[in-house]
Order: structure tokens, then sequence, then C-alpha cells
């Protein structure tokens, strides 16, 4: 494979990644007006979830993927129900919220410290399928991220547009008090928001968990990609968001295969701060708003 | 006694602002009430309060015979006490049709929307041309015409109106208010607020003049008292010794 092709498929993967964990901040983003600082660990949490489904459970890995994802679902009622509800109705309750999912962070990553302990565990493969186009090669799970993270999210982004609950959240995205007004229970979006969210990060999980290893700090890398991600894309904004995770995923995989790992990282960060400066609403946020 | 709407002794405010002081007003069934009043008077705080959009420090509100404490405005829409709010941006990146309907979805008339939506087209002719076009992209005028067609889709028996002609043209305010007649032939009672102070007279039955987070006058809207004489409650709160 030359640099070309190895850039190519690397976009894709990171890109899956990257919008499946972007998605649903920017679905929490909008309509709850937090960043979700427990994300990673959620998604982390989803990994070892998947792991123990599939270890102790004798699961295949789709199968216990799907047990973990809604496990998490769970977790993700758990999380509205402890961490949201109580505090976001308060005067200045999203940053209350911001702080809360902190200590999720903290809380989650040590439980799976406690639960798995420190022997670094990895998710096998998901299938042996391999392709090739044009001398880009990706298989296994490279494949399934390439193919399922653009399907979940534009699946996601259907719901949003065509079904009843879908309409309830672009209202309370777009004017919250004339939402209510008009009967909307913030409280129903929220945890609608809430477990889709917890349900994309648990499958990005899932999916690093099989080319990389799991440990209790997975999710900080992919977390702060997404942040980037939403910077890039205009937080708010599905399609920004899908865009966005390609960009940023191509933009790394640039970066790393000319300057290396170590410097990648700081180049996607220098990036999002020259955006911030001159665009701080987002690269594609009015083009696909007006779209 | 048949009152659909009794607010009593309500105090409310924003922080240390004290905004209203004791107020008190009811409105029966078949009835529509004007508030009239400068601007920052707390009509606005009042109708916020009564759909629980804003707590109120002390007093009570009742509607259709029950306390509303502590219910949201969602139960009270669901009730039938809908309000349509002040120069709303709406929801800008819904198209007319789907603002309709999220009304009627959300105040739990999902199944009969597309009566609902025949009805408010028959009201406002002109959203059924806008149908497919994003709230945010119509005029003035039609943003309220929206804004009025979703409080019809909530089949209402209370519609409460907070200033549906602010900021529009004479001409457009006149289109508007033609609507606001029909409107009113389809509910039972209302509630209206505008600072077209003939507007408001010619509409309803009662009005109340709030002044100071207070009813300083209430009569008939039926032209008894005159126009002077209300704009020198508007500037002195006492109009003509009788208070």
């Amino acid at each position: 494979m030359d640099g070309i092709s190895v850039i190519v498929t690397s976009t894709l993967v990171l890109g899956g990644l990257y919008m499946l964990m972007a998605a649903g901040l920017t679905l929490i983003w909008s309509t709850l007006r937090v960043f979700n600082f427990g994300h990673g660990a959620v998604m982390m949490f989803g990994a070892y979830l998947t792991w123990s489904l599939l270890d102790a459970g004798g699961l295949p890995v789709a199968v216990a993927l799907l047990g973990a994802v809604a496990a998490m679902a769970l977790i993700g009622l758990a999380y509205e129900f402890l961490l949201v509800s109580p505090f976001i109705r308060r005067p200045n309750g999203d940053m209350l919220v911001m702080v809360a999912t902190l200590a999720a962070t903290m809380l989650l990553q040590s439980g799976a410290q406690l639960i798995w302990g420190p022997e670094i565990k990895q998710l096998p493969p998901f299938g042996g399928a391999r392709v090739e186009v044009a001398g880009a090669v990706a298989q296994g799970s490279q494949l399934v991220t390439i193919l399922l993270a653009p399907l979940l999210v534009g699946l996601l982004a259907l719901v949003l547009k065509r079904t009843g609950i879908g309409l309830t959240v672009r209202a309370l995205e777009q004017n919250r008090e004339h939402a209510q007004l008009l009967g909307i229970a913030p409280r129903r979006v929220y945890v609608f928001v809430v477990v889709v969210a917890i349900g994309l990060a648990t499958v990005a999980g899932a999916l690093l968990g099989s080319m990389q290893f799991i440990s209790p700090g997975m999710g900080s890398d992919p977390l702060l990609r997404a942040f980037v991600v939403l910077a890039f894309g205009g937080a708010g904004s599905l399609a920004g968001t899908i865009a966005g995770a390609y960009a940023i995923g191509l933009l790394e995989a640039v970066t790393t295969y000319y300057f290396g790992l170590s410097w990648s990282p700081v180049l996607v960060f220098l990036a999002m701060i020259v955006i911030m400066l001159v665009k701080p609403e987002g690269l594609l946020r009015t083009k696909v708003r007006s779209a | 006694m048949s009152d659909l709407l009794t607010v009593e002794n309500l105090t409310a405010g924003y922080g240390q602002a004290k905004v209203l002081r004791g107020i008190s007003l009811r409105v029966g069934e078949n009835e529509a009430v004007g508030l009239l009043g400068p601007n920052g008077h707390g009509k606005t705080t009042l109708l916020r309060c009564v759909s629980n959009l804003h707590r109120a420090t002390s007093g009570t509100i009742a509607f259709a015979g029950r306390d509303t404490r502590g219910e949201s405005p969602g139960s009270l829409v669901r009730r039938g006490l809908v309000h349509v709010p002040q120069g709303s941006r709406l929801f800008p990146q819904l198209t007319v049709e789907e603002a309709l309907r999220l009304s009627a979805s959300s105040s739990g008339h999902s199944s009969t929307w597309r009566d609902g939506i025949d009805q408010v087209f028959s009201v406002f002719p002109k959203l059924k041309e806008r149908r497919r076009q994003l709230t945010g992209t119509l005029s003035g005028g039609e943003r309220q015409m929206a804004s009025l067609g979703m409080g019809l889709m909530a089949r209402p028996t209370l519609l409460i109106l907070d200033e549906p002609t602010l900021g529009l043209s004479p001409k457009v305010k006149h289109e508007l208010s033609e609507c606001i007649v029909r409107v009113r032939a389809e509910v039972s009672s209302v509630i209206l607020i505008d600072g077209d102070m003939d507007l408001v007279l010619d509409l309803t039955d009662r009005y109340h003049v709030v002044l100071h987070g207070d009813v300083v006058d209430s009569g008939a809207s039926d032209g008894s008292r005159s126009r002077d004489e209300m704009m020198s409650l508007f500037l002195g709160g006492t109009a003509d010794g009788r208070h």
C-alpha cells in the first residue's frame, strides 16, 4: 500500500469513530446545552461490557455488542436520572450538569479499574471480510467501522427528520421556551438523547476495542477528537458533524503519515484553535444549516 | 363559580425586582378578557405565571377548577390552556406544516392533526400557501399567523395571546386582526394582550388595565370608557377620580 491508500483507509476509520462519538455529543449539546465530559468514559465502559459478554457469556462479538448497547442504554437512563435531571432546571444548571459529567468520568474509570482489573483486554475483529478499492485496503473491524458508523449516524439523522420524537428533539433545540408552551416535556427528549448518544458511544468503544486495546483511559483521546469535530462542524448540526468527523480523520491521517504520531495531535488542535478564531460558529455551520 | 381561570393575589418577580403585586383576575367560560397597560408593568409576567413558565412568589392560580401549582406547562396545554407567546421566533428550521403538526402531537391530538390543520388553513389561508416553507423564512405577519395557528392546533379552551400584532406594519396588522377575529370564533375563552387598544376592546368582553403589577381599572369592553380616559389611566394610574 502506498501513502495515499493508507491515508484513505485511516481517514474513513477515524472519521467513522469520531462521528459516532461526536453525533451523540452534538445531540446532547443542542438539546441540553451541555458538553458531556463523560462521553469518553461511557465509550470505554461500553467496550469493557462488550468484552465481558463476549468472554464470560461466550457470545459472538456482534451479539455481545448488541447486549452491551442494551445494557449501556440502561446506564444511560441512570445517567440522565442521576446527573442531568437533578441539576438541569436550576439556575446555571448546564454548568452543574457539566461538572456532574466530569465526576461521572472519574467514577466510570475507577469502576472499570475495579471491575475488570489492570490487565489489558482486546476484542476480536468484527468479522474477517477484506475489501480492496484502488489499492486502499480495509478489513475486519476497520471495514465494519467504515460502513456501520455513517449508517448509524445517517439513521439517526433520518429519525430526527422523519419521526415524531425527532420533530420534538429539533423543536426543543430550536426554541426551548416555545417548545414547552406547546406541551413538549423536555425530560422525555433528554432521556431519548442521552440513551441514543450513549448507545452510539458504546458502538464506537467496541469497534475501537477491537482495533486497539481496552483500558480505563481509552476514551479520552476519542473524546478530545470528537470535541474538535464539534468545533469544526459546528455543534448542533448532524450534517456538520459527519463532515467534521471526516475532516478531522483526514487531518489526523495526513499529519500522522507525514509528521508522525506525536505531532499529529498538536497539529489537529492547532487547526481547531485557528478555526475557533476565524469561524467560531463552525466551518460548515451556515452552509449546512440553510440546506 | 364557572370560572375557567382564577388568579388570586399573585405576586411574582425576577430576583429583587417585584413585578406582580398581588394581582387578581378571572376569566369565565366563553369569555374574552383583554389586558391593557403600558409595557413593563407585568402583563407578560402574569401570563408566564399562568402557564407555569415562571413561578409566582405567592398567590394561587386555578384552571378549570384545579390548582395549577407544580403542574408542568405541558400538562396545562393538554388540559386546554394554550399560550401563544410574545414575539416568538418560532422554530426556524421547521416547516410551517411541521410546526403545526408538532403542536397537535405535543398537546395530545396527534390522531386528529389533519382536521386541525384544515381548520387552521381555513382561518389562515396564507399558511396553506407557505406550508412547506421554513418558519425562519416567514415574514413577521406570517410568523404571527403560524404562531396563532400552532395555538389553535392544540385545541385550546383558554387561548392566551400575548401581543399578536407587535411590530407589524398597519397593513399587516389589519390583516392579522381579521384572522384574530376568526380565531376568537373558534375558541371558548381568550386572554388578549395587545398594544393596539382598539383591537383589544373590539375583540374582548371585558378588560383590565394593569399598572405597576396590579389591576387599576376594569370594565366591559363596550366603549363606555373613552379613549382619552384610558390613556390618562395608562399615564397617571387614576383616570377620572373614581379610584
